[in-house]
């Protein structure tokens, strides 16, 4: 009999293996004594339309699938799905592939089971995991949303069919895609290409996956790969005609700027010194900067100063964002507030707070005396 | 069961300022030791995987770093990892009856040297 403390929690399985879905599905169905709902998913596009309709608790992902890897759907899923669990599964367990995994939001990297004894234990772990639903606050899970190219783009990669319906404010319009073809588009009077371009210029606003019909008509039959390269073109072109006047109220409707850090700055100014195993930067000579990122809740960037990459910076707040808090779970030390790194030659600050991230990498003034 | 390992966390306990401890080794068995029932050992276990991801991310992003400390409104959770992969959490109070520094060293210092 299920515990009646716990409530019925719904288990996303993502693989293109059947005969290992169909196992998952035998096996931990039985094991759960109807404490799971168990869903599954061929394929990340099939696992996307589930996540649509269902609240997942947790989204259990082969990494090696065809198409769109485990890694990538992973990302897709951290960032519009951000409060779902997720749990990868790896026949090959390297190093590379378990970072990358982290990195990009997974809970857990586990090996996938080779006799149902180790699948038992891999049931056990994620039982566990399920249980405990963790908090959605502060940074984590409202970084970046996901953009519609992404999803267009892992819908023709899957040879998918379905309607992409978009809600941008005033504007709302359908994509429609079958077996991974762009077929059609309309928005307001706009049909076709135009149409297309239209959608994908607008800026925020809301997407949702529907099941596929028949559009009106076919007004678009390209290669979608061109297609999205045509429209970005397009949005970059139209970016730089932008009137100064739009420059202008874009900047107003920013956030009060953040005052400018003038360097040189001491890291020992940034990094408050009661108690403190990393140390000051040695001798006379103060640390220097070498990159800075400071970025909101959304992680777009609102300050940045020689960073070469600024996308991995901010995966790697949001990935501290989630350690952060699995780290404070269950051992009760307050508000997270920083994590300090050092190597032989680096400091690294990094902060996630509700409102925004930072970080920051110096080289130790020891170092530079030396190199 | 590694029995120096199991050892040196017991006596390290001793050190004032040290409220729990705990090595994870590459295999990813995790051996912990706290003075009080609120760190319990799961937990303590959870920190220790979560510090071993933190130091396995930061080598994909080419940041390869040896020590960590997670700052919390109370407490802070130092890390150090070796390169054979061992790593080593322990966790202090964010306060007077913090871990002294020269402790922390020796303290490292021993981890370093202990045999895998």
């Amino acid at each position: 009999m299920p515990d009646s403390t716990h409530q019925l929690k719904k288990i996303l399985f993502v693989d293109d293996n059947v005969q290992f879905l169909e196992m998952i599905e035998r096996l931990m169905g039985g094991w759960s004594q109807g404490e799971w709902q168990i869903f599954l998913a061929q394929n990340s596009g099939k696992a996307l339309l589930i996540l649509q309709e269902q609240a997942i608790d947790l989204a259990v992902v082969d990494v090696q699938m065809p198409v769109v890897d485990g890694i990538q759907f992973l990302a897709l899923l951290n960032r519009k799905y951000p409060n779902v669990q997720k749990v990868t599964l790896s026949a090959y367990a390297d190093d590379a592939s378990r970072a990358a995994c982290l990195s990009q939001g997974a809970e857990l990297f586990l090996e996938k089971p080779r006799d149902p004894a180790d699948l038992e234990l891999i049931f056990t772990t994620l039982r566990e995991l399920a249980r405990h639903k963790p908090t959605a606050t502060g940074f984590r899970g409202v970084l970046r949303q996901v953009s519609l190219e992404d999803v267009i783009q892992m819908e023709c990669l899957n040879r998918n069919s379905s309607i992409l319906e978009v809600n941008g404010g005033k504007w709302t319009g359908q994509i429609f895609i079958k077996d991974g073809s762009i077929l059609h588009a309309q928005t307001g009077d706009r049909n076709g290409e135009a149409a297309l371009n239209k959608i994908l210029s607008l800026k925020g606003g809301e997407f949702n996956l529907k099941p596929f019909v028949e559009p009106p008509r076919q007004s678009i039959d390209g290669p979608w790969e061109f297609l999205l390269m045509e429209a970005a073109r397009m949005r970059d072109e139209a970016a730089h005609a932008e009137p100064e006047m739009s420059a202008a109220a874009e900047l107003a409707a920013l956030p009060p700027p953040l005052p400018r850090p003038a360097p040189p700055v001491r890291v020992s100014d940034i990094v408050p010194p009661p108690g403190d195993f990393i140390p000051a930067a040695s001798g006379n000579r103060p640390s220097r900067i070498d990159e800075l990122v400071v970025c909101s809740n959304k992680g777009e960037v609102l300050y940045e100063w020689q960073c070469a990459n600024n996308t991995d910076r901010i995966s790697f707040l949001e990935f501290l964002s989630q350690k952060s808090q699995q780290l404070g779970e269950g051992l009760n030390l307050g508000a997270f507030d920083r994590l300090e790194m050092e190597g032989e030659q680096t400091r690294i600050v990094a902060q996630v707070k509700t409102d925004r991230g930072i970080f920051l990498r110096a080289t130790k003034g020891e170092a530079r005396e030396t190199h | 069961m590694k029995e120096h390992i199991h050892n040196w966390l017991t006596e390290k306990m001793r050190v004032t300022g040290i409220l729990a401890c705990g090595i994870r080794s590459p295999d990813r068995k995790t051996f912990t030791r706290s003075v009080s029932p609120q760190f319990a050992p799961v937990a303590l276990e959870n920190a220790c995987r979560c510090l071993s991801d933190t130091f396995q991310v930061l080598n994909s992003n080419r940041f390869p770093v040896e020590l960590v400390r997670w700052v919390y409104e109370n407490y802070f959770v130092y890390g150090f990892v070796r390169q054979d992969g061992h790593c080593l959490a322990v966790l202090t109070r964010r306060n007077e009856m913090s871990l002294q520094k020269t402790d922390l060293e020796a303290l490292v210092a021993e981890f370093h040297c202990l045999p895998a």
